[in-house]
């Protein structure tokens, strides 16, 4: 019987040992994207096309870490036709953690600015009433950044979501591009608007001189730290000492409530993981405007299980201002009407309907990535991560209704 | 690991101990299916069963003339080849399983026996196609045909009935049935009489 045991207990671990799954795909097609040229590339997208200084783009490249800003060309081809040629601009490399990813973020930022009525570099589908994409001054070329190796697609699409839902915030367009550097096939990135005192200017209409702005980053374990962006330093020093010091008369005089309440529980419907902690920026126009929100960061959203409002265990600035807030009877009204007519319109089925907009928008590109950078591994693991990201917004919308008896 | 070993040597020593009871190995194939449509994205699938083997190893306690308790760990491999849009995926998973059964005899060669399993559901390798590491209940149910005290034969049916999460198409088949048989292996016990 000893004997038995044994071999029981041996068949117990290799049990464990050896259960796996193995999975292969065929029929993927390969493009060879060291042939791929401006001319030959089969796309429905627009082209950029960056030149720069060969020596210096390597370096740029292989320090990523390093801020190294170079200046270059900037050219942008829609369906084969040159609409700009050769504009001056800098670039520099974007991101934190993502800027080791083999397809990094750039910055590019025009020395002139760019009229976007007569060169149409973005066109968006839609656009926030108050916002205008007239004058472009710096744009972004973004990998997805912690996406990227997902569904590439969840940020640009919980951000059309906001666009579609009409939310009373600042948030960044997006459009879809293949970038080539000195000729050669970069990848397929996302034009992606700024959030800086320039491109809030340009954004909102206003003179970039007025913008000022606190920023809200990660500091490690949960902790953060606040920032001064940029404008009147004494403006955002009033706000943060506001907040400290549970000033309500002040914050309910110089936050916009509405935007706050959208904000807040747009970011928490979603469950951004990466936030309250980082990725937060406010900004106010001149010495008394009131201060507004930016939603950006998006690519952690339908992670998270935790919830904002009353459960978290977050008590950095966000959640200072929220508690000093919500004393009061007037914005705890406009909270309470506006997470039930959110959390209503902001369906599951609204989300499935802007997720297949923008990934059948790229099917048809992202196998140049695949070919790449083998990133996506193949088409059927980018399905995989779409369905996925559905199943989890689906699952997070019921958590959140459930949560705050929405339901 | 180190918690899969002393269950494992806890449960042998807590069956060597008792009076009643018999060694069981069983060996069958298994066949995967589903209900409902399969989806991925936009994109339905095209072959929705899986075929596949298993090997158990376990102990069946008796519990009086009729019922009986029985653990048999076991591994279970299954092959799938599927289509969407033109691509075709195929893929082997290697799952453990580990049930717990209660065995009635209602008539002196045929039993039947229901239960619940364990099974495991890990990936190896971290890409997007093997993001899956639920361990998810499985509802046995299965019937037995006894051919003397050492042979049995077995045709059995499970269901996933926990919660399917992070999951990809190939481990959405629900349901399977096997047939196997089951040995009762008597060659240590005459080795050990020599």
């Amino acid at each position: 019987m000893t004997k038995y045991g044994i071999l029981f207990s041996i068949f117990l671990i290799f049990l464990y040992g050896v259960s796996c799954t193995k999975y292969s795909v065929d029929n993927y097609h390969y493009i060879d994207t060291k042939a791929l040229t401006i001319e030959n590339i089969k796309t429905d997208l627009n082209i950029i096309h960056i030149k720069a200084d060969s020596f210096l783009l390597d370096s740029m490249m292989r320090r990523p870490a390093d801020t190294i800003e170079i200046d270059a060309q900037f050219s942008y081809y829609s369906q084969q036709k040159n609409i700009i040629k050769n504009k001056s601009i800098e670039i520099k490399i974007k991101g934190t953690s993502t800027v080791f990813y083999p397809l990094k973020s750039l910055k590019v930022k025009f020395k002139k600015k760019l009229n976007n009525l007569i060169s149409p570099v973005l066109q968006v589908d839609e656009i926030l009433p108050f916002h205008n994409l007239d004058m472009l001054k710096k744009i972004s070329l973004r990998n997805s950044g912690n996406d990227f190796y997902g569904t590439f697609i969840k940020d640009i699409s919980f951000t059309d979501m906001a666009i579609q839902l009409g939310l009373d915030l600042e948030l960044s367009y997006h459009q879809p591009v293949h970038v080539f550097l000195n000729s050669s096939y970069y990848g397929l990135l996302n034009i992606r608007t700024e959030k800086d005192d320039n491109s809030l200017g340009k954004l909102l209409n206003v003179d970039n001189d007025d913008v000022n702005i606190l920023k809200i980053s990660h500091a490690g374990d949960e902790q953060e730290i606040l920032e001064f962006g940029s404008g009147d330093e004494q403006v955002i020093d009033g706000l943060i000492e506001a907040v400290r010091s549970g000033n309500s008369e002040f914050l309910l005089e110089n936050i916009d409530l509405n935007c706050f309440a959208d904000y807040i529980i747009f970011e928490d419907l979603i469950g951004n993981s990466d936030w309250p902690y980082n990725n937060v920026e406010l900004y106010n126009v001149g010495p008394n405007g009131k201060f507004r929100f930016f939603l950006y960061d998006l690519d952690f959203a339908a992670s998270n299980d935790k919830h904002f409002v009353n459960e978290s265990s977050y008590n950095g600035f966000l959640k200072q201002l929220y508690d000093v807030l919500k004393s009061d009877a007037g914005f705890l009204d406009i909270l309470i009407t506006r997470q039930l007519e959110i959390y209503n319109a902001a369906a599951p089925e609204l989300f499935e309907s802007i997720v297949d907009k923008n990934a059948s928008r790229i099917e048809n590109e992202i196998p140049y990535n695949m070919s790449k950078y083998s990133v996506p591994r193949d088409n059927i693991a980018w399905y995989y991560e779409i369905e996925r990201l559905l199943e989890q917004y689906e699952t997070r919308h019921r958590n959140f209704g459930k949560h705050y008896k929405l339901r | 690991m180190r918690k899969f070993i002393i269950i494992g040597i806890l449960i042998a020593f807590t069956f060597q101990a008792s009076a009643k009871g018999k060694w069981i190995t069983g060996l069958g194939s298994s066949f995967g299916y589903n209900t409902k449509e399969l989806q991925l994205w936009k994109y339905k699938v095209n072959s929705t069963h899986s075929i596949g083997m298993y090997f158990s190893f376990g102990y069946e306690l008796y519990l009086g003339k009729r019922f009986s308790v029985s653990f048999t760990p076991g591994i279970h491999q299954h092959h799938d080849i599927v289509e969407l849009n033109d691509t075709e995926v195929s893929g082997y998973s290697y799952n453990y399983d580990i049930p717990l059964e209660i065995q009635y005899r209602f008539l002196s060669k045929w039993s039947v026996h229901s239960g619940i399993a364990i099974q495991d559901y890990r990936a190896i390798k971290d890409v997007a196609l093997n993001k899956s590491y639920n361990a998810r209940l499985n509802l046995n149910l299965g019937l037995i045909h006894h051919f003397n005290q050492r042979w049995a034969m077995e045709l059995s049916y499970s269901r996933i009935i926990s919660e399917q999460v992070d999951s990809f198409l190939f481990r959405n088949y629900t349901n399977h049935i096997s047939l196997g048989v089951l040995v009762n292996p008597q060659f240590f016990k005459k080795r050990n009489h020599d």
